[in-house]
């Protein structure tokens, strides 16, 4: 079930409703969420359910093991246990073919050709996103950060909350799970800023990200006729694109999970305002970002080791982080590069220069430098999103040969003219409002009313006005 | 706290869709305010039909007739549009309907209000009367609703624009340019067509078309256009003859599907290509001639 469709629309009140009816019996409220969540995934394919409740069952059960187990071996057994089968599920669904057909072409190139045949396999949505999640409830129990749960229902709804399913934030156990253990009480001025945070974040994915996948699409898929300027145009769209369409489903999910009296943790934090790479990753994919941190990076040492250990982990948590993205080498590349970005940070310590925000106000010649900070940040990132955006990565390459060369600066071919405008608008909105959770979560609350909600309804109807192709999230194939 | 927080949502969600339905009646009322037909004075002559028309009859050989026909159009969008064409252009006096070997299958019903006829509605909004808008609602209501941000959109570009002319947003020859008649073919070979059951909702519209005619004076005849001897549809026949006797035995009809165009005229079973269309469009003219 899609946020921007009409089967959500009638969906949300009709769970929302039935979920305050039912306030004060914790159990049953937890319940309807995991029958909710079941009726929004089985949406797409019914099919995947059984993975969804295969992977809730094993972990559950480890997890309970995992408290009674008494020998190290015997725990590690278990982890592995889960590891395994939510790593395999992910393996087989995900990447099975991706493997098969580099194995093939290796074997090919080295003079022994072997005969494989790649599965129909459907990619059940949103599968690497709850798989990590409750990878992470099992590494917690195992590391004992969290004692397991044997409320089977609260694990079943903290796996398959639908708000976050199947694009994240990718919650951690410690922080999403407790909250199904304690008794919600309807926070008024909570639902609303969970109904201001929807409507910014339909804003984003339906007038912002749809509307520059029309242009990127076009530019991207015949790269050929276009000239530099055009795809570099074409890059810079996608780059809103994307921001648009995950930071939006990040925002209706949060919105919506405020509704039912739930907090999910921040997923993105104004990246594009970043003012080194570092910080970037600091503030985009958030969930993501820390859960390589706390799951790999720093179990493989971090940089406690020295500096030649640090980089090897940077990397393999970039290129690791990049495959997790899809079974493509152009997500691995995409990566590598930041990787590649991020290094001469680490190597000369200014990886955590700038962990502060942003002074308000206007301070001269630092004002400047911030500025052109924050543009050759873009600038990288979206270079890196060529990788993430190209069919392939000899695609990718024939994409930079056309942006880096003397056709960049001809016109544009494509002028998309109202969408620029209505970027600039965009970001004008985001920096204005940089200070807090989202947008415009403070920033229209000191207007007077009746401007106020003319700006909400405003934001509405462009929603509905532009909401005429419902266009998948783009995170969803994750 | 909950009635409160329902009391406001539901008081922001009724001023929004005040506002959408205020936003689509006068953006509505704006474009049937101010439509042309587009049509040059001395055309008097109309065919209206879906693709099978849409690809056959080239405007531009057309001297005094004008081909409105468009791919995937049920009778009840060729209503609509006959009684607004007919509205601006008083020398129209003679209309031409396609009516072929699939016309009357009950899968065209599905062409009046089904998820692919949704997607006709936003170019016929402005131009659909009120019991039109009532039945889409009573037969698809979460597909009309569904199309209305694309109604709503269309709206807002159209008159943006500035002109609103009939005969190219709603209708006009389609050159179908692509070449599958022998796979298609060779497809339709290996599957054999069971009984087919008539369609009730489009023949009524087809019926409506026909009574608007004779109550406005104007001349109304069925056209079936070529389609190629091999196709499963032609295989069909024998019902289309019945279904058009039991139906419309009073109407003429001027039958090009006898005429056996060679294969080189298709660009698939059903459609002609432009080579097709103009050998075609001469056959009507001269056919036309000896009316």
């Amino acid at each position: 079930m899609l946020f921007n469709s009409i089967d959500f629309a009638i969906f949300l009140p009709l769970v929302f409703a039935a979920y305050w009816l039912l306030r004060g019996k914790l159990k049953s409220q937890n319940f309807l969420i995991v029958f909710a969540s079941y009726v929004f995934y089985g949406w797409w394919d019914w099919r995947f359910l059984s993975l969804i409740l295969f992977s809730t069952v094993v972990d559950y059960f480890v997890g309970i093991r995992l408290e009674i187990a008494s020998s190290k071996r015997n725990r590690i057994i278990l982890l592995m246990l889960s590891l395994s089968t939510n790593l395999g599920l992910l393996g087989f669904f995900k990447y099975y073919n991706f493997f098969l057909d580099n194995f093939i072409s290796a074997f090919s190139l080295f003079g022994t050709p072997i005969e494989g045949s790649s599965l129909s396999i459907v990619l059940p949505v949103g599968i690497s996103f709850y798989t990590f999640q409750t990878l992470s409830y099992t590494i917690d129990v195992f590391r004992n950060n969290l004692r397991p749960t044997r409320d089977f229902i609260s694990f079943a709804a903290f796996v398959s909350f639908f708000p976050q399913l199947v694009a994240g934030p990718i919650e951690r156990a410690t922080h999403l799970l407790p909250q199904f253990y304690s008794k919600r009480v309807f926070d008024y001025n909570r639902a609303v800023d969970g109904m201001r945070q929807i409507l910014w974040g339909l804003f984003k994915k339906v007038v912002i990200a749809d509307n520059c996948a029309y242009y990127v699409n076009m530019i991207y898929n015949n790269s050929d006729d276009y000239s530099g300027s055009t795809l570099l145009l074409g890059t810079i769209l996608f780059a809103f694109q994307i921001y648009g369409d995950f930071s939006g489903y990040s925002d209706i999910a949060i919105g919506t999970a405020r509704l039912f009296g739930f907090d999910l943790m921040k997923n993105f934090a104004f990246p594009y305002f970043s003012r080194d790479i570092a910080e970037f990753w600091r503030r985009w994919h958030i969930s993501l970002s820390t859960w390589f941190r706390d799951y790999v990076y720093i179990p493989l040492g971090g940089s406690r080791k020295g500096k030649y250990y640090g980089l090897r982990n940077i990397i393999i948590v970039f290129v690791v982080s990049g495959f997790w993205h899809g079974a493509n080498w152009t997500f691995i590349f995409w990566g590598l590069i930041n990787a590649l970005f991020f290094i001469p940070l680490f190597v000369f310590d200014l990886n955590r220069k700038n962990t502060n925000d942003i002074k308000p106000g206007f301070h001269g010649l630092h004002s400047l430098q911030t500025f052109a900070n924050i543009v050759l940040t873009f600038f990288l990132v979206n270079m890196a999103w060529v990788f993430f955006r190209s069919e392939n990565i000899i695609h990718a390459f024939q994409i930079f040969s056309s942006i880096f060369s003397e056709s960049l600066l001809s016109i544009p071919q494509v002028r998309p003219w109202p969408l620029i405008v209505l970027i600039i608008g965009f970001i004008g909105m985001e920096w204005l409002g940089k200070y807090n959770e989202f947008a415009i979560e403070k920033l229209v609350l000191k207007w007077v009313k009746p401007l106020r909600w003319s700006f909400y309804l405003v934001l509405a109807l462009m929603i509905i006005v532009f909401n005429t192709e419902q266009q998948e999230f783009i995170y969803f194939q994750f | 706290m909950i009635p409160v927080f329902l009391k406001k949502s539901f008081q922001v969600l009724s001023l929004l869709l005040f506002l959408v339905i205020t936003l689509l009646f006068l953006s509505s009322y704006s474009i049937n305010s101010r439509y042309t037909s587009g049509l040059d004075p001395e055309k008097n002559t109309l065919i209206v039909g879906h693709s099978h028309s849409a690809c056959a009859y080239d405007n531009s050989y057309l001297d005094h007739s004008y081909n409105f026909s468009a791919s995937g159009e049920s009778y009840f969008y060729s209503l609509i549009k006959t009684k607004r064409i007919l509205s601006k252009a008083n020398n129209i006096n003679r209309l031409f309907i396609e009516f072929t070997n699939n016309s009357y299958s009950e899968k065209m019903d599905n062409w009046v209000y089904g998820e692919k006829a949704m997607l006709k509605l936003p170019k016929y909004y402005p131009f659909l009367y009120f019991e039109d808008h009532i039945y889409l609602i009573g037969k698809n209501p979460i597909g009309y609703i569904s199309t209305i941000p694309s109604v709503l959109k269309l709206n807002v570009q159209t008159i943006l624009k500035g002109r609103v002319e009939l005969s190219t947003r709603l209708g006009g020859f389609e050159k179908a340019k692509h070449s599958k008649l022998d796979s298609l073919l060779a497809v339709q070979k290996k599957v054999t067509i069971k009984g087919s059951k008539i369609s009730s909702e489009n023949l009524k519209y087809l019926k409506k078309i026909i009574n608007y005619c004779a109550d406005n004076e104007v001349s109304c005849s069925l056209l079936r256009s070529p389609i190629h001897w091999e196709s499963n549809m032609y295989s069909q026949n024998e019902v289309f003859q019945r279904v058009r006797k039991d139906n419309f035995n009073e109407i003429p009809i001027l039958d090009l599907a006898a005429f056996n165009l060679p294969n080189e005229a298709f660009a698939d079973p059903g459609h002609l290509n432009p080579f097709g269309a103009k050998i075609c469009t001469n056959l009507f003219l001269d056919s036309l001639n000896k009316l």
